[in-house]
């Protein structure tokens, strides 16, 4: 089982973390209706880094993770309140998606 | 009799003065404390101990290390038990594979072993299919067939608690290199906890020898064990065997019938080595042995492998072999060594000296005998010389090399290469925190293991890297100073696979596959070894190939590498590898992967209160809830629903998600997350909340109760209290609101009190509070004290009376409901519930919207606010809208009153399409009529519509759209 | 002893030998022909389905198709093998009553056995939600000609004994969806009668041929890269499961696609005591009993994506708690080998099949979950888009286009009904 270090909780198992979705920049409210689109489906899935969400669920806090979908890598891990309010994405962190996400927390339990 | 066994100085293991009686095949036999079932078997003179998966042919044991499936039994209520690895127990009843009575004896589909040319690899692929619908008749007969053990459908589990342990530094393997490695790390300030398999400390010192003087071994042994005990910061866990390494070195050992679940901080791979079969004619007959295999037996157990026997050697271990026999009193016909010219070896000299013939250049073609080895034909390896001789024996040793039991090196991502010399799969990268040390690396001598062994114990405690730089005998040794690779000797015969014109040359025993399995399965085209393992089932057997994937892979780069395919390209070991190993190490009984089974279940505070009168409970998400009380469900809902109606009901509404929200932006926070207006939402007044994903689908509904400008109370479905909270964080993580968030699911409990008497019995309670209709009109919240409670009341109306949820804290949920039910009030459930809100036309979320559905599709656009500027889904809802929907939920009636209430879930259907379905259906006893739900077409939602209902039967009914609410549509009652 | 058996032992041949491979590196510039009029990126079941049927349908066989490990290795090779077509959406459901169609004649039109077994297939309910779910799916099954109906635990008893029916279960089993065309087949078998059939069509197949890269021009999809060379090509379909995003990106594709692993596990052999494939949603778990004794079983996907077929301890604990819920006396069983997949999961849990806006490029993807059944139908209908440009009528719900159009295919109400 995978730890997860944050700055809050020290080192956790990863069972104690819920999942809720990559990081995307919601479009603007007058954004036609295909970039809606685009952010509410498309994801570009790559087997790189990536700024998503994960929920600690004991403590109910928000992270922003940056992680390596490849080797499963956590390579950054802030609160997502402090990620949000800015000063915790760096120049190499400026490849943010601007396309989307909601969380698929639902999957399907059989083949 | 517990059989035969030898004198003092043998059987380390056993308690000579602890008779056990046990049976096998039906066979009343006796062994001692202390035996594992294979060793307690052979003492009895029972080597067979199966009959095999494919040819049926007799089997027994060969590593005594449960690397083969020829020793796995049944024993009462657990299939598939490795006999030369689980302790004898008194009455064990063990059952053979197979076979009905002792292997040893005839069976008959032993004829199959003279099918062989008609079963080549993957036979089934070519037969059985032909005509239509053969393989329905077939396959029973070959599943029959195939398997191992069988399941005891009686038995039941035992909860098997798990632990769950960290240290700094795991030991995995408590022979030379793992216990140096030990005592080093702890040496080095690290906690410790030394894993070991066996019952016993040492591994090789306990059996095998490397000088003539088997005192030596025993000596180092006493050491390094009195050392390990001393270290206060050692622990030991054994017997225990890991079955798993996982990300951040995250352990699996079983012992003791538990899961232990170990986190260490840097984790040693001593795993030692499998010793691995020569190939050769009939190699798979009982009597023919690892060579520790045959040390184990009478070192640990007292017994002896046989009369007379042989010993097939690559290495010194084949003269150590020779010398426990002389010193057990066991003939010895010869040692055969398969060097033509075997270095200058002091074991082998001792042997000479102890009259042992020795033979070099000298192999086994192959093994003759029934059910049990009775000799040997010999050749010379390195041609000539030799000719074809006998050589009677009743049992060999074979140790022509072995393989690195590397799987947990693997499982963490470590990289091997076969390295041609040494002829042995070597770890050349590790991972992270893993560090390997001994015979898994190819140290082999005890030296070396332990020189390695301490070292890495050293580097894992100081968290230094270790670097893995191969150092043969030959070469020099590295000088790097966090090296810790070992100077290793040549042990594995490079190639000790002899095919035989005439087959039964085993490689894999557990899959029953020869030599030309392998490279007929090659000339297939199956030219990967991934694609050969699948079609010739190369390893796929209980033992993982731990015994076969190193022969195959020499067996097929000889065969490639010679010409013989068509490939014509050569090819060596490493081209060729070995397929990806998987965990586990050795298979985990789900009882231990279980253990307790915990299945959290939440209860609300009154929840003996439903017990009490009867109540039949649900499963809503982790809660239970009453679904009626007692009865039959339809008629139970019904009169209840009744009573209510009438009178009072109650209903616990304590699973119901409640939340706060309170802070400067708490109204504009509930704003964005539901799609209604809450921003001038009076106080003291309740709202109703509808709430969408960001792709516009319906999520949730409940009520919001603005306690103050900057305080609300909310409320969400049972379901989805969790994820709707969950939400409501993440999305405030990012917009940075003042507000804070509570969640008090838990923490309150609910009542809905409603029925025609309801107010009269709260104002009994509630006393001082005005719930006049001017008062407390419909919709509105109020603090109040109920019974001298503290509470929260609502005036809603769900069930279409006039009604009040009361919410107080948990603590007092039990004395409400007993406060309620005094004035008079009736429970109702779920079910009761169900009925009335359908009477009333009210959703239910999940059961009248999936996981597609939008508000406009629902009906519900009502409850969208139109002007605001933002909400969670908004531009998805908006875009739906757009489109127009598919479909509309709508209520209905049927068009024959007398025809049967369609069942939930039935579908709506237009001629040849399916146009929605019922979402909610029932015959109401307040109207007297079905009504429902359903998703129609747009438009045939208009009442007075007509549409086909298909019942679940096939057959149609006929229903009419109407409007909703069924039940008192002017809303009179719950005003 | 059937004859076939006979006929090996005494020609000695293989029981089903595969075309000797053909050499590499792919016979590019200054070797052999540098274009094909079909390359088919991935040799997995749906790659190789596909260039048979371009052949056998559409007399296409100019077709190349690329495979950068060996064929049949990834998902094709890890799935747990189930065959049915009880799904809820009538998109979904005719698709999949296609697919088993083909699958139940398969064997004999690859000449190969697949150990095509119908078994029955129970999916059950533990709760109310779940019920209505298996009504609602028996409905649109039946409606559509595919045998499903809900069942009892009185019926259930009948078709499955060993199950737990007991009322006081922590999840009782209040009825099931059952589908007796439900089936297991050996998966293996199926990517290697396409591979074979194909091959013997004149289809070419190259293993350890990876592609690096797609020639798009003026939004034309001209052929392929591999560490040989360009390729060209007609036109390229991409079976990929598993790698789709990434494939796509070499084509200037973006899908809505997330790649998440999908672990499964298989107990040692036993004897046959399980024949019915059983499904538990609420409990995400599903096991079958295969044709050689061992226990298939499952559990959802996890839930973060990633790139890996590592497996983890938390899956087989909670699948194993599961399993003991619903087959109490199966504590003793042991677990042999556990292994993961790379699962494409989409929105709607329905595939992308079809065209793309690069012309003439043509995706297979967005298998989640569901991959394996679907391989004869995928493989057919994706020759026929292919050879006619076109989105056939059977896949057009299943079009790249439909998120765009916000008109996803329901087969997501059946996971989410009902929490």
């Amino acid at each position: 089982m995978k730890i997860i270090h944050t700055r809050e909780h020290g080192a956790r198992n990863i069972a104690e973390f819920v999942y809720g979705g990559v990081v995307l920049r919601e479009p603007a409210a007058d954004a036609g209706d295909a970039e809606w689109a685009d952010y509410l489906f498309i994801r570009e899935n790559k087997a790189a880094p990536c700024w998503e969400l994960w929920l600690h669920s004991p403590s109910g806090m928000w992270y922003a993770v940056l992680r390596d979908a490849g080797s499963d890598e956590f390579l950054r891990v802030v609160l997502a309140r402090e990620f949000f309010a800015g000063g915790v994405l760096t120049d190499d962190d400026a490849g943010l998606s601007s396309s989307s996400s909601s969380s698929q927390e639902s999957t399907p339990s059989q083949s | 009799m517990s059989g035969k066994r030898l004198g003092g100085g043998f059987g380390r293991l056993i308690d000579r003065g602890a008779p056990l009686d046990f049976r096998f095949g039906g066979t009343a036999l006796r062994g001692l404390r202390g035996d594992v079932i294979a060793s307690a078997l052979a003492a009895n003179g029972v080597w067979a101990l199966s009959r095999s998966f494919k040819y049926r042919r007799p089997r027994g044991l060969f590593s005594l290390a449960g690397h083969e499936a020829n020793t796995i039994v049944d024993i009462a209520g657990e299939p598939n038990v490795y006999a030369d690895l689980r302790e004898l127990e008194a009455g064990m009843r063990v059952r053979p594979q197979n076979s009905r009575g002792l292997p040893q004896r005839a069976h008959p589909l032993a004829l199959l072993n003279y099918c062989g040319r008609f079963l080549p690899p993957g036979f089934y692929y070519a037969a059985f299919f032909r005509p239509r619908g053969a393989w329905r008749v077939w396959e029973p007969l070959i599943r029959r067939l195939a398997g191992l053990g069988t399941v005891d459908e009686e038995s039941r589990h035992r909860a098997h608690d798990k632990v769950y342990d960290w240290c700094d530094v795991a030991v995995v393997g408590g022979g030379i290199a793992g216990m140096n490695a030990a005592i080093a790390a702890a040496a080095g300030g690290a906690e410790t906890l030394l894993i070991e398999e066996s019952p016993l400390l040492g591994g090789a010192l306990n059996y095998a020898r490397e000088t003539p003087e088997a005192g030596d071994a025993e000596a180092m042994r006493a050491r390094l064990k009195a050392k390990v005990r001393a270290a206060k910061n050692i622990r030991l866990l054994m017997p225990a065997t890991v079955t798993g390494l996982f990300a951040d070195n995250w352990l699996a050992a079983v012992a003791a019938g538990r899961m232990h679940k170990i986190r260490a901080r840097a984790v040693v791979v001593a795993s030692g080595t499998v010793e691995q079969p020569a190939v050769f004619r009939n190699n798979d007959l009982p009597g023919v042995f690892a060579a520790a295999a045959a040390q184990k037996l009478m070192r640990l157990y007292a017994v002896s492998p046989g009369k007379r026997g042989a010993i097939l050697t690559a290495n010194d271990g084949g003269y150590g072999l020779a010398l426990d026999c002389a010193e057990a009193g066991v003939g010895v016909a010869a040692v055969l060594d398969l060097r033509a010219k075997p270095p200058p070896s002091p074991l082998a000299d001792a042997a000479r000296e102890a009259g042992i013939s020795v033979r070099a250049n000298c192999g086994v073609r192959g093994a003759v005998g029934g059910s049990h080895l009775r000799a040997l034909r010999l050749f010379s390896p390195d041609g000539d010389g030799g000719g074809r001789r006998t050589l009677d024996c009743d049992f060999l040793g074979v140790s022509a090399g072995n393989a690195g039991n590397g799987a947990l090196l693997h499982y963490g991502g470590a990289k091997f290469r076969y390295d041609e010399k040494l002829a042995a799969h070597i770890p050349c990268e590790l991972p992270p925190n893993v560090y390997a040390a001994g015979s898994v690396c190819g140290a082999n001598d005890f030296a070396a293991a332990a020189e390695q062994g301490a070292r890495v114990g050293e580097l894992a405690a100081k968290n230094k890297k270790q670097i893995l730089t191969l150092a043969a005998s030959s070469s020099s040794p590295s000088s790097s100073s966090v090296s810790s690779s070992a100077t290793v000797k040549n042990w594995n015969h490079p190639h000790p696979v002899f095919a035989h014109p005439r087959g039964k040359d085993f490689v894999d025993f557990d899959e029953d596959l020869q030599t030309s399995d392998i490279t007929a399965s090659w000339d297939d085209g199956y030219r990967d070894i991934q694609l050969l393992k699948r079609y010739s089932t190369l390893g796929m057997g209980p033992s993982q190939g731990r015994h076969s994937q190193i022969n195959a892979m020499r067996l097929l780069a000889r065969y490639v590498g010679n010409g013989n395919s068509d490939d014509g390209n050569g090819s060596d070991a490493d081209a060729i590898g070995v397929t990806t190993s998987r965990p586990p190490y050795r298979a985990e009984s789900i009882a231990h992967l279980a253990g307790r089974a915990f299945e959290p279940e939440k209860r609300t505070p009154m929840h003996y209160r439903h017990l009490e009168n009867g109540a039949e409970m649900t499963v809503a998400g982790l809660w239970l809830r009453p679904a009626f009380y007692g009865g039959e469900r339809v008629a139970a809902a019904a009169e209840e629903a009744r009573r209510c109606r009438s009178e009072a009901g109650m209903i616990d509404l304590s699973t119901l998600g409640k939340i706060e929200v309170f802070g400067a932006d708490a109204a504009e926070f509930v704003n964005r997350m539901y799609t209604w207006n809450y921003l001038k939402q009076a106080v003291g007044k309740a709202r109703y909340l509808l709430m969408t994903s960001e792709d516009g689908i319906i999520t949730d509904d409940g009520v919001a109760c603005r306690l103050a400008a900057d305080r609300f109370y909310l409320t969400a479905t049972t379901g989805n209290a969790e994820g709707v909270f969950r939400a409501m964080l993440r999305h405030n993580a990012e917009w940075g609101l003042r507000v804070h968030i509570v969640n008090l699911t838990s923490a309150r409990a609910g009542v809905n009190l409603a029925g025609p008497r309801a107010k009269e019995i709260l104002e009994k309670l509630c006393e001082g509070t005005d719930l006049s209709a001017e008062g407390f009109p419909y919709l509105a919240v109020r603090e109040a004290k109920i019974a001298g409670m503290p509470a929260l009341l609502l005036r809603v109306g769900f069930v279409g009376e006039w009604g009040c949820e009361i919410h107080v804290p948990a603590s007092c949920g039990e004395s409400l409901w007993d406060a309620l039910a005094r004035e008079g009030a009736r429970p109702f459930g779920v079910e009761a519930q169900r009925l009335m809100r359908l009477e009333k036309g009210h959703i239910i979320v999940g059961q009248d919207t999936d996981g597609l559905t939008t508000p406009v599709e629902a009906a519900m656009e009502w409850a969208v606010g139109k002007n605001k500027p933002y909400f969670v889904g908004q531009r998805a809802v908006e875009i739906r809208r757009k489109q127009g929907a598919a479909q509309r939920l709508a209520g209905f009636e049927l068009a024959e009153k007398n025809a049967p209430c369609p069942e939930e879930c039935d579908l709506v259907v237009n001629g040849n399409a399916i146009t929605g379905r019922v979402t909610s259906a029932a015959r109401s006893p307040s109207l007297g009529k079905v009504v429902g739900l359903a998703y129609v077409l747009p438009e045939q939602c208009e009442p007075g519509t007509g549409f086909m209902i298909r019942a679940g039967s096939g057959k149609l009914i006929e229903a009419v759209c109407a409007k909703t609410p069924f039940y008192d549509p002017e809303n009179a009652r719950q005003k | 002893m059937p004859f076939s058996l006979l006929r090996l032992g005494l020609r000695g041949e293989g029981a089903f030998p595969l075309p000797p491979p053909l050499p590499l590196p792919l016979p590019l510039p200054g070797g052999g022909r540098k274009r094909r009029k079909v390359v088919v990126v991935g040799g997995g079941g749906h790659g190789l389905a596909a260039a048979y049927y371009l052949a056998r349908d559409h007399g296409i066989t100019d077709v190349a198709v690329l495979e950068k490990g060996y064929i049949g290795g990834g998902n094709t090779g890890r799935n747990t093998t189930i065959i049915r077509a009880n799904y809820l959406t009538p998109e979904g459901v005719l698709f999949y009553k296609e697919s088993l169609r083909l699958f139940e004649d398969l064997d004999r039109e690859l000449g190969v056995n697949l150990m095509y077994s119908r078994r029955g297939h129970l999916t059950l309910a533990h709760t109310d939600a779940a019920l209505r779910t298996a009504r609602w799916r028996a409905g649109v099954n039946q409606f559509l000609g595919v045998d499903s109906r809900l069942v009892y635990p009185k019926e259930i008893a009948r078709l499955c004994p060993q199950l737990n029916l007991s009322p006081g279960a922590r999840y009782p089993i209040l009825g099931a969806l059952y589908h007796p065309p439900g089936a297991i087949a050996r998966h293996d078998a199926v990517a290697w009668g396409y591979a074979k059939a194909a091959r013997a069509l004149g289809v070419e197949i190259y293993s350890d041929t990876a592609v690096t890269g797609v020639v798009v021009e003026g939004g034309e999809a001209k052929g392929v890269r591999t560490a040989g060379g360009v390729l060209e090509a007609e036109k390229v379909l991409q079976a990929t499961a598993g790698l789709s995003s990434q494939t796509a990106a070499m084509a200037g594709l973006r899908l809505p696609i997330t790649t998440v692993p999908l672990q499964a596990c298989v107990s040692e052999p036993l004897k046959p005591f399980l024949d019915a494939i059983v499904v538990s949603g609420s409990l995400h778990t599903y096991v079958s009993q295969s044709a050689r004794g061992e226990l298939v079983m499952g559990g959802s996907a996890d839930p973060a994506p990633l790139y890996s077929t590592r497996p983890t301890l938390e899956f087989k604990e909670s699948l194993a708690a599961n399993l003991l819920e619903l087959f109490p006396f199966i504590g003793g069983v042991k677990v042999l080998r556990q292994w993961a997949g790379m699962a494409d999961m989409t929105p709607d849990f329905s595939p992308v099949m079809g065209v793309t806006p690069v012309r003439n490029y043509f995706i297979d993807s967005g298998w989640g979950t569901w991959g394996f059944k679907a391989t004869p139908a995928a493989g057919k209908y994706m020759a026929q888009c292919v050879a006619s440009g076109e989105q056939p009528e059977l896949l057009r719900p299943f079009a790249l286009s439909r998120f765009g159009e916000f008109n996803l295919v329901g087969e997501r109400g059946a996971a989410s009904v009902g929490h």
